[in-house]
């Protein structure tokens, strides 16, 4: 579904930040990227959607990532921003998750209609007519997640899709991850959604590929994560 | 709560106020725009000494702030920087044309007032009457009208990001100085020795944030189109108004009683 080739990046004079990655994500699997910070995740997940300027080549449901394959690459990879704020644009969060549909042809009482089901499903109808300006971190958050599900994405990239959400609406999240059966890509710090929410795990170190392999395996593996400025999961210790 | 959050709050809040449900939000914004720029148009093609005339126009803002329910007072508030400068525009009109065209008793006013006085109305009922086009439509809303009458993308969606940018840049603003208040106790406003270094991080990191909120919606397939589920679409009575309008402002301008 998602294939790196020998992927590497670097922003422009300075050190490369992604060095000969390579990865092949099949359909329909749930992959967690984990790593310190810096070790490049955010990194990997923008590379997919075609922001940065790579070396190497990125397939992704069999096409190749470039510029005449970018507007339907974009509309089927759906992409949680680490920062909410850099996520929303438009005056209230309805707007927002309408946007995109809109834009991908959809009529506005279907887009209006679909917004508010996927704001009912997420539990949070009651800030549909909120301004974004005015929300909590977590709030905008929730929001942000609702207006890439809305867009019922083929493949969903999320970063650190848990930080800043309270226990009820991070067990939400979990839920909500769960019950779609798409392709999903998380990278995250927080490892015990890790294990509520994947199968296979990667461990990233400064722009390489360290380890991949079954979660209870690597989540398990004290002195791998250790060495890579990693804890144990709670629930593992 | 400082200058800047101040500030952010009163873009929040322009915006909010774009949200009325008085007859005149309700009115299709193309059709706002139109009746704004027609205003303005007739507004400019008083003559040059034509004072009792140009009076006449004043009628226009004051039915319209009525109907919209926007406060003229506030209006003035936020107009308060820009309005000297449409003053200084007309100032120097009174020492180049010092011919004697009217006397109001005894005193004799020469030309080149009537033309300032003129020059300076002309200038504050345009503002007047853009200032409620924008209290009472979203940015989202104007640019997609400009769409419509074939403004090009590139012009609109420079406004859209523009008028987002500012919004940024003010956030940025004001949470950086209040991270540097926070490690600065006491002190009053940035020191000196530091306004390089603070303004340099505040441009570099609202650019970043720009370009990260222009590549989301890029990511949600915006391609110059805006599409805003707010958007009002023509109604036979926004028609109606803006018919209305423009018989009433052709009346007043070209008919003499
Ligand atoms: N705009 C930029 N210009 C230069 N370097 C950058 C830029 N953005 C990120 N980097 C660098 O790229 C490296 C990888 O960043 P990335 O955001 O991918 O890390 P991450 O694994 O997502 O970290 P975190 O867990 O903190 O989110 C970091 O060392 C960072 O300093
Ligand atoms: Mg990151």
């Amino acid at each position: 579904m998602i294939s790196f080739q020998d992927v590497s990046f670097a922003y422009p004079g300075e050190n490369n930040i992604l060095e000969g990655f390579s990865l092949d994500i099949k359909e329909g699997e749930q992959l967690a990227i984990i790593g310190a910070n810096g070790a490049g995740k955010s990194t990997i997940l923008k590379s997919v959607l075609g922001l940065l300027d790579i070396r190497g080549d990125i397939y992704i449901d069999g096409l190749k990532l470039e510029k005449k394959n970018l507007k339907q690459i974009r509309k089927s990879v759906g992409y949680v921003l680490q920062d909410s704020d850099n996520q929303m644009f438009m005056p209230k969060v309805i707007d927002d998750l309408m946007f995109g549909l809109i834009n991908y042809g959809m009529s506005q009482n279907e887009a209006k209609k679909k917004s508010e089901e996927v704001l009912q499903m997420l539990g949070i109808a009651h800030l549909a007519e909120k301004h974004n300006y005015k929300l909590s971190t977590g709030e905008k958050r929730m929001a942000a997640i609702a207006t890439v599900l809305a867009m019922e994405p083929r493949i969903m990239l999320l970063d650190e899709p848990s930080a800043a959400l309270d226990p009820s609406n991070r067990r939400k999240i979990i839920n909500t991850l769960n019950s779609l059966n798409i392709t999903k890509v998380i990278a995250t710090h927080d490892l015990d959604l890790v294990l509520d929410t994947c199968e296979r795990v990667i461990l990233i170190n400064q722009g390489r590929l360290v380890a991949d392999g079954a979660v209870k395996d690597i989540l398990t593996n004290r002195q791998l994560l250790e060495n890579n400025n990693l804890e144990l999961p709670f629930s593992m210790v | 709560m400082n200058k800047t959050e101040q500030a952010r709050l009163i873009i929040g809040r322009l915006s909010e106020q774009a949200e009325g449900n008085s007859i005149v939000h309700r009115i299709s914004p193309l059709c706002k725009l139109f009746i704004t720029i027609v205003f303005i148009g007739v507004t400019t093609s008083y003559g040059k000494y034509d004072l009792s005339g140009l009076f006449v126009m004043i009628l226009f803002p004051v039915i319209w702030y009525q109907f919209a329910e926007v406060s003229f007072s506030e209006c003035l508030y936020r107009l308060r920087y820009v309005m000297p400068l449409v003053v200084i525009m007309g100032l120097a009109n009174p020492f180049f044309d010092k011919e004697i065209v009217l006397y109001v008793g005894r005193v004799g006013i020469s030309g080149g007032v009537i033309s300032m006085l003129v020059l300076i109305l002309k200038g504050l009922l345009c503002l007047f009457m853009s200032y409620l086009l924008v209290a009472t439509s979203s940015i989202e809303e104007m640019c997609i009208a400009m769409r419509r009458i074939h403004i090009p993308a590139f012009f609109t969606t420079l406004i859209l990001l523009t008028f987002r940018f500012v919004t940024l840049f003010l956030e940025e603003l004001s949470v950086m100085t209040e991270a540097y208040q926070l490690r600065a106790p006491g002190q009053k406003g940035i020191q000196f020795g530091a306004w390089g270094s603070f303004l340099g991080q505040l441009i570099l990191r609202s650019v970043d944030r720009a370009q990260a909120l222009y590549e989301s919606m890029v990511l949600r397939g915006y391609s110059g189109e805006i599409s805003y589920y707010g958007y009002k679409k023509y109604s036979k009575w926004s028609v109606l108004i803006t018919v209305l309008n423009l018989c009433l402002v052709v009346l007043v301008r070209y008919v003499r009683f």
